[in-house]
């Protein structure tokens, strides 16, 4: 489903130059749900980023569901993202000035699909998040659990078979933490979405299928 | 989606109040500036009664008569060269004025060499800048006064509310009727209507009102006067006297622009075959012929040549309007920019959920036209408001300034100049933006 073959990022300033990631080769299958763990810094964002194409790799190449990424255009590597992409950021990245189902209508904006449908496909995405009675609530007004379920809501809304979560449960306690991780479980396991989850929280990589392991840029499990 | 960007644009003005208040207050303050000067410009330079054939005319509003002498100014140099001094004369022709008259032009000379032009319609002569006093239960009234010929009613339209002009007949035969303006009729028989028929006392003379016009909303002073009367009541040594330079000025109809230059060309021939009567004085006669937009370019700005004054006044205005935009459009791109760097990261999530640059430009600009249509709207009230003020309080005389759909048409354009300029800059900088970066500030 993704693959990346040797992938290596190297961030250049003027006087100091990074190895974020060093040949990176995965290959994560349909339907996996993979987490990525690593000290801070070790480039699990940084693989994330390149996985979502929000980031070009400095070497090698990512093809995902056989397409390789680097010979698309910047608009049609935009049009991928918006039909097989679900990102969900530790912070949110809720727009505040949108209402809970205007910020999950976000990605359909993209596409060619009239409001009334829009409409339908958020409220059915809180729906399955458990939010459909805050949908006209503004984020200010949401728990951090709340918001991050209506970050999964939008993450979801337009039906993508990968979703690429960036410490999903970092700002969040326990519980919350808990409950965030049993809807990505779920769907996982009913939907067959394909799951690729950074994470610090040990518990939490132990509930999916396959962990790998970053440290200095280098795979080591 | 539209929609969903508008709804957007409306909740972050709401929520940033200073930086709406700051951006409206400048979108709205220009555009009524803006507003005005093109109301101003369209009630100057329009087509509006009684000009509206404006641009069919060629006006001869001044005779310029000067003695033009050139001197030969010798300059000798000498040398001493191998011991022989030698001597070396130049001459330099130089051109002088030492008389120069420009003033309006006499009747008998319109009369004598200026009929029947090659490429016009038709001519009219007649006389500005005549005033009366005159006494109305012991309040004084100043009317203005134009003495015209019976053609002076078929190149300018004026809007007759009740009567008819005078007639040729009526002219020749020194008829004593009058044609007074609504104001006029107004101050001095205390009504607009039911006026015709009535008499009017003018320095000692009693005329009959034949017709009752609009008040021409203009101060032009080849229209604004408060009376009309046949030019044959002018002062009868104006009308016998053999100087080329008097009272009068002339204007002439073409069918079309093309005869303009012709009407021109006939006017500067017939000048050249005219023999002065006196070239110990004056040598040379230019009869200034110009067009509509000559005449008032040379009010503002003097120039020799009137297409010279339509020029620099064109720059002029080009130029002062360009910075009124300018101003205001380099101080939004700059609001703009902060705005929008506030929001990099809604711009990092669009554009991770499939938005691409375009989409991005496209958001911003609307918004910011948003933002200028609603500054537009604010505006459009303020200059209404400031127009009824000008208008009430007569600062600008006759000059009556109003709303028209070409006016509204302008404004409109002003408006989308404003929302795309000041909001493409920055937002086409940001649409750029490495999502990964931009995600990183401002997290929600």
């Amino acid at each position: 489903m993704i693959k990346l073959e040797n992938v290596s990022k190297v961030y250049q300033t003027k006087t100091i130059e990074t190895m974020a990631l060093n040949k990176i080769n995965i290959n994560i299958e349909q339907g996996e749900f993979l987490s990525i763990m690593g000290p801070s810094g070790c480039g699990k964002s940084t693989m994330l980023n390149i996985m979502g194409m929000i980031d070009e790799p400095s070497e090698g190449q990512i093809s995902i569901g056989g397409a390789v990424i680097r010979d698309y255009s910047s608009k049609k590597i935009a049009q991928f993202r918006n039909t097989h992409l679900g990102f969900i950021f530790q912070s949110f990245h809720l727009i505040n000035d949108l209402s809970v189902v205007d910020n999950v209508e976000l990605p359909l904006l993209y596409r060619k699909l009239s409001s009334k449908e829009r409409r339908a496909m958020a409220e059915e995405a809180l729906m399955q998040v458990g939010l459909k009675n805050r949908m006209k609530h503004f984020p200010s007004q949401l728990s951090g659990g709340q918001k991050q379920r209506v970050a999964i809501a939008r993450a979801i809304v337009g039906k993508p078979n990968i979703i690429l979560a960036d410490e999903p449960t970092g700002n969040l306690d326990s519980v919350m933490g808990n409950e965030i991780m049993d809807i990505l479980l779920q769907l996982n396991q009913e939907r067959g979405t394909t799951i690729v989850m950074v994470t610090h929280d040990e518990s939490m990589a132990n509930k999916t299928n396959r962990l790998i392991r970053l440290f200095d840029g280098n795979q080591v499990q | 989606m539209l929609q969903n960007y508008f709804k957007l644009a409306i909740k972050v003005l709401a929520r940033r109040k200073f930086f709406t208040f700051i951006s409206l207050f400048g979108i709205s303050f220009t555009l009524m500036i803006l507003m005005l000067i093109a109301a101003f410009l369209e009630n100057e330079l329009g087509n509006n009664a009684p000009l509206s054939k404006k641009d069919q005319m060629i006006f001869i509003p001044r005779l310029i008569m000067t003695l033009e002498v050139i001197d030969t100014v010798p300059t000798v140099d000498s040398t001493l060269l191998d011991g022989i001094m030698r001597y070396d004369t130049t001459y330099e022709y130089v051109d002088r004025r030492p008389s120069f008259s420009s003033s309006s032009v006499s009747f008998p000379f319109l009369d004598k060499h200026m009929r029947s032009l090659d490429g016009a319609q038709r001519e009219s002569f007649y006389s500005t800048g005549n005033t009366f006093d005159l006494f109305i239960n012991s309040n004084k009234l100043s009317f203005s006064a134009i003495y015209a010929d019976a053609n002076y009613w078929s190149i300018y339209d004026f809007n007759f509310r009740e009567g008819r002009p005078f007639q040729a007949q009526q002219v020749e035969n020194q008829e004593q009727v009058i044609v007074l303006t609504e104001k006029a009729a107004r101050s001095y028989f205390g009504k607009t209507t039911g006026v015709v028929g009535e008499i009017l006392k003018l320095d000692n003379k009693s005329y009959e009102v034949v017709g009752v016009v609009k008040t021409p909303e203009t101060n032009r002073s080849t229209v604004g006067a408060d009376v009309f009367l046949p030019y044959t009541h002018v002062n009868p040594r104006s009308l016998n006297t053999e100087e080329f330079q008097g009272g009068f000025q002339g204007v002439y109809l073409s069918s079309n622009k093309a005869g303009l230059k012709r009407i021109k060309a006939e006017i500067a021939r017939r000048a050249g075959q005219i023999t002065l009567p006196d070239p110990e004085n004056y040598n040379t006669l230019n009869p200034v012929a110009m067009t509509f937009m000559e005449r008032y370019a040379q009010g503002v700005l003097y120039k020799e040549d009137p297409s010279k004054s339509v020029r620099m006044v064109f720059g002029l205005v080009t130029g002062l309007l360009l910075l009124f935009v300018l101003l205001p459009t380099l101080n939004l791109v700059n609001v703009n920019i902060s705005r929008i760097i506030e929001r990099s990261s809604e711009i990092g999530v669009r554009k991770a959920f499939g938005a691409h640059s375009g989409n991005i430009l496209f958001q911003f600009v609307f918004e910011n036209i948003v933002l200028t249509f609603l500054g537009g709207i604010i505006g459009f009230v303020l200059a209404l408001v400031l127009i009824n003020i000008i208008n009430d309080s007569n600062v600008l005389g006759e000059v009556n300034l109003g709303f028209n759909f070409i006016v509204f048409i302008y404004s409109l354009l002003i408006c989308l100049f404003f929302g795309i300029v000041s909001g493409l800059i920055p937002a086409y900088r940001m649409s750029k933006i490495h999502i990964a970066d931009a995600l990183k500030q401002n997290q929600a």
